[in-house]
């Protein structure tokens, strides 16, 4: 069996959901509610959407977390956000029970008109398409990445997400 | 002083400066001439599928001023930019010879053969011996079904008769002396002109042809049984005349010619010139083409609808039939068995047997005779299962040939081999019905019958025989009848709704009623206990007669007095509208963007508006920067936008050719930039913190090579006070759009054409489709093709014009680069209701 590379494994780029940046939270959550991503036969829903510039240049991706953590309410907001781990940290700050559920249910609206490019993160680590399966798990738990863009010349033509990988790992040992 | 004026090319500026007013002025005698016939050719559009009544003589003048509009914006065109867009001309003859020759079928008779065997005919040929002749050919000779043996008569024979006995002008003089509207009158007219016919000498050397043709049939088939039948140049397929001539049936040697002259004769009794009339070819000078057919000794006969033509939500087969010939049948005289067969397999769904107590079969010495059905058979089918499936059958091969709804006519010998008789086209009415909840409980039905043309009448019941005269029938009246009779399409267009105790749906009168848009209902049992006079509403879409006037159901839409809808002018716009309407040169970018690529007036009208825009601004640049004439648009919106005013000087020399928003003073443009601004143009993105530079594509579907690829947002308009033409690139795609609002409603439009993107085939397309929605909810109308969309709101007053201005500057911003995101049809869906929320569409 010839080994497989990331070029082979990858989800042709035209396959995977894109937005632009100045498309709305909102809009990118509709699309990642919407899409539909079929691999083998197995549907999923993306967990990630690529971003793109007018250009057609990827910019970045923006995850679910990401645009949690956009929608969080700027007044609930006290720790610089890339330090945080948690969702609205809601057991450190006490004061959080006396806001109406409304009230943030209203902010959560709002913000949901921010724009994507605000929360996406950038890109920082991408593949090549000859990359061995062994490199493709180094880059990404390395990181901690669920998706990398794979690039060919230099040019970007499919991703790869961690279940994606897994997958072939999986076809090795089972 | 002499002063000496700067030269430009060698020309002195005051000859250029002329040279550019010249033309300003030809370009906008273009522009006007352009949404003329952008106009005309949407307002043909609109009778093409709308409910308004238009005549043979609107279509002719249309493309007459078509034609005129389009020759006038190719001159002006050539004299804006260069002499080969003369060659412009040449196409817009060709279209106009295909216009022209469609025309000609409606006029006279095409030079043929005399006589002509049916299996060397097919359907093109219609024009030569009428559709009936032609229709038979195609089954026989294109499909390979079975039909009769026989030949046809052509027009060209018959105008041959006419004129050997100088006949045309003495039909034409008596033709014009006839009021439609008075019976005597009709059936004088007619007497006189049937007797001219039938009395005028057939000459010699085509007599002794004809009674060649007849000999050697009978050679051929064994036996003498042979029928004539009317087959008139534009019967069926341009309205379908139906059972409005003379067939003779049996017809022996020796009476070949009689029966020949009295054919012809046919096209001229009360009725059929009724009908001609009404549809409003006033030349109605069709020439009268005549089938000779083998007799078939027929056990059964029926007529097959490939699909109900009543329901077009129902697409079952139906099926009529009777014992012996088809005759009584097509006349409503006898009411047939009816089976309803699925569409797609030919399951047997339903089966209404009824007493068919006679039956019309062939007399040994010529002509037919009435007998009885013996008393055991009266209830049994008139045809075998085993004969319905082969019916089905034939009839799916016909339709699927065709492309279209058929009405086939059929026989079925002793020896249970099946023949087909006649095909033509069927007019499918969809029923739209009304909520039967909606009517007063107290309404009392009086009776019930089976719906052959759907709608709500509502009169006095008048009880009609075919002796009376049409003039003593009350206008507005709802007509009860026995059974259908020849003379009753006199009174189709004074009823308005008609009733009948025997007869189904294939007959040729529910054809009649449905061409006429009569509700109408047959089988109706009880009908002569209901006295004149008496007030009835018939809901023929629910198949109930009620007492008394139901407001509630009657149809405001309907005109008082039921008047036929043309299906001649119909049928003729649907044959020219080819030559005209559709768009094949889509954008200029486009490698087929070319003027021999026009195929249709629309066509031609798109090349040439385009290439004048592209001379203005081509001449525009080619000034120089010292002698621009455009301006530059100043705004916060960050497109380069070029301005060139029609009614305004171009920029002084020396001055900055800078101009805002304000000092355009364009509601238009104004309204358009409003809609961009309230959605906001996205901010140019700071890349400070990115760590791998953005990353090109590098998949090939995703790069947009069909056309320009080039990433652009340079943008050019052409304004004056009451006209705005923008043409934006917002990155991938094209837009244009164009607009006049002026004081004067019926000149009004907006029309939006969009194209392209960057992103691959079918994201592109689902966007075009989303828009396509959303424009078709704001009132516009659509046509697409691919990733290219263009869409015309006409009619409507200025204010309303720059309100939609605006709303698409919204929409321009919302859809940028949104085929980006259409990734399937769950997110296109969600966009749709989106945008629909967004934009305060309910």
């Amino acid at each position: 069996m010839v080994a497989k590379r990331a070029g082979d494994i990858m989800i042709p780029i035209d396959k995977y959901p894109h937005i632009p940046y100045w498309f709305t939270l909102r809009q990118a959550i509709a699309a990642l509610e919407k899409s539909d991503i079929e691999v083998e036969g197995r549907h999923s829903l993306p967990r990630a959407l690529l971003v793109f510039n007018e250009q057609y240049q990827l910019l970045g991706t923006v995850r679910r977390r990401d645009i949690l953590r956009g929608l969080e309410p700027k007044f609930l907001r006290t720790i610089p956000a890339p330090s945080r781990r948690q969702f609205f940290e809601v057991s450190t700050d006490i004061d959080l029970l006396e806001i109406s559920e409304g009230k943030i249910m209203k902010a959560i609206q709002e913000q949901a008109d921010q724009l994507v490019s605000e929360v996406m993160q950038p890109i920082m680590v991408t593949l090549d398409a000859n990359d061995p399966i062994s490199k493709i798990v180094y880059k990404m738990v390395g990181g901690d990445h669920t998706l990398l863009p794979v690039l060919s010349d230099g040019k970007i033509v499919g991703v790869i997400r961690s279940v994606d990988i897994f997958h072939e790992i999986a076809k090795i040992l089972l | 002083m002499p002063v000496t004026l700067p030269r430009i090319a060698g020309a002195p500026v005051e000859e250029i400066l002329k040279g550019i007013r010249e033309k300003f002025n030809r370009f906008q005698t273009l522009l006007e001439n352009n949404s003329r016939t952008l106009k005309l050719i949407s307002d043909l559009e609109d009778k093409l599928h709308g409910q308004a009544r238009f005549d043979v003589d609107y279509i002719r003048r249309s493309v007459q001023e078509l034609r005129h509009n389009i020759g006038n914006i190719i001159d002006n065109l050539a004299a804006i930019g260069r002499d080969e867009y003369r060659r412009l001309e040449e196409r817009l003859a060709t279209v106009c010879s295909y216009i022209d020759s469609d025309f000609a079928i409606y006029n006279s008779a095409v030079e043929d053969d005399f006589i002509i065997p049916l299996e060397r005919l097919d359907r093109s040929r219609a024009v030569s011996v009428g559709s009936k002749s032609a229709q038979l050919g195609e089954l026989k000779s294109k499909i390979g079904l079975p039909v009769p043996e026989g030949f046809a008569i052509s027009g060209w024979a018959y105008q041959h008769f006419i004129d050997s006995g100088d006949l045309s002008e003495r039909i034409k003089a008596l033709l014009k002396k006839v009021d439609i509207q008075r019976g005597e009158d009709l059936k004088a007219i007619s007497a006189q002109i049937r007797s001219l016919i039938t009395s005028a000498q057939v000459p010699a050397g085509f007599a002794g042809m004809l009674r060649n043709a007849y000999s050697d049939l009978v050679q051929r088939i064994g036996h003498p049984r042979i029928a004539l039948r009317s087959s008139a140049v534009g019967e069926d397929t341009r309205y379908s005349f139906a059972g409005q001539y003379a067939t003779f049936l049996n017809v022996p040697s020796a009476d070949i010619i009689d029966r020949y002259r009295a054919v012809l004769a046919g096209k001229f009794t009360p009725q059929a010139i009724y009908y001609a009339l009404s549809q409003q070819p006033v030349e109605s000078d069709f020439p009268m083409g005549v089938t000779c057919l083998e007799m078939v000794d027929a056990a059964a006969a029926g007529v097959v609808y490939t699909q109900h033509p009543v329901d077009s939500g129902n697409p079952n087969m139906v099926i009529s039939a009777v014992f012996g010939l088809g005759k009584h049948l097509v006349e409503g005289r006898l009411t047939p068995d009816v089976f309803l067969l699925a569409r797609e397999d030919g399951c047997i769904l339903s089966s209404n047997i009824v007493r068919k107590p006679s039956m019309l079969v062939m007399h040994p010495e010529g002509g037919t005779q009435e007998v009885a059905v013996p008393a055991g058979n009266q209830l049994l089918p008139a045809v075998s299962e085993d004969e319905l499936i082969q019916l089905y059958r034939y009839a799916r091969r016909i339709e699927a040939h065709y492309n279209t709804p058929r009405d086939i006519e059929f026989a079925i010998d002793r020896q249970g081999r099946i023949f087909l008789l006649q095909c033509r086209p069927l007019l499918v009415l969809s029923a739209a019905p009304t909520a039967s909840a909606a009517v007063d409980l107290h309404s009392q039905a009086l009776a019930r019958g089976s719906p052959v043309c759907p709608g709500v009448g509502s009169g006095p019941i008048h009880h009609w025989t075919p002796e009376q005269d049409i003039a003593a029938l009350p206008q507005g009246c709802v007509l009860a009848i026995r059974h259908p009779f020849p003379g009753i399409i006199t009174a189709l267009g004074r009823i308005s709704a008609l009733v009948a105790e025997v007869g189904g749906i294939a007959s040729h009168m529910a054809t009649l009623t449905r061409e006429y848009h009569i509700p109408t209902l047959v089988g109706v049992s009880g009908l002569s206990e209901l006295r004149s006079g008496r007030c009835v509403t018939v809901d023929a879409d629910n198949s109930i007669i009620y007492d008394g006037v139901v407001e509630a159901i009657l149809k405001p839409s309907r005109p008082p007095q039921a008047s036929p809808a043309s299906e001649l002018s119909l049928t003729m716009l649907q044959s020219i509208m080819p030559h005209i309407a559709p768009l094949n040169l889509l954008h200029p970018a486009d490698p087929n963007f070319k003027a021999e690529n026009c195929q249709t007036l629309h066509d031609i009208t798109r090349f040439a508006h385009q290439k004048a825009m592209s001379e203005m601004f081509a001449s525009a640049y080619k000034m120089g920067k010292k002698w621009k004439i455009c301006y530059r648009l100043k705004s916060d919106i960050p497109l380069l936008v070029d301005v060139i005013f029609l009614d305004r000087q171009p920029p002084r020399r020396g001055k900055r050719a800078i101009i805002t928003e304000t000092q355009i003073n364009s509601p238009m443009l104004t309204a358009f930039w409003a809609g961009m601004r309230e959605e906001g143009f996205p901010a140019k993105l700071s890349t400070g913190s990115q760590v791998v530079p953005p990353l090109a594509i590098g998949h090939p579907e995703l790069h947009y090579s069909e056309l320009e690829a080039e990433y652009s947002t340079k943008c050019h308009t052409i304004l004056s006070r009451e006209y705005m033409f923008l043409s934006l690139r917002m990155g991938y795609h094209f837009t244009t759009l164009e607009a006049l609002c002026t004081a004067e409603r019926g000149k009004n439009y907006i029309r939006f054409q969009y194209k392209g993107g960057g992103a691959a085939i079918d994201r592109r397309t689902a966007r075009i489709k989303l828009l396509a929605g959303i424009l078709l909810d704001l009132g516009f109308e659509n046509r697409s093709q691919g990733d290219f969309l263009d869409a015309l709101y006409a009619y409507h007053d200025c204010q309303e014009s720059i309100g939609l201005l605006k709303t698409l500057g919204r929409l321009i911003l919302l859809t940028k680069q949104l085929d980006m995101a259409l990734s399937g049809e769950a997110i296109t869906l969600w966009y749709q209701d989106y945008f629909r929320r967004r934009l305060g569409i309910s």
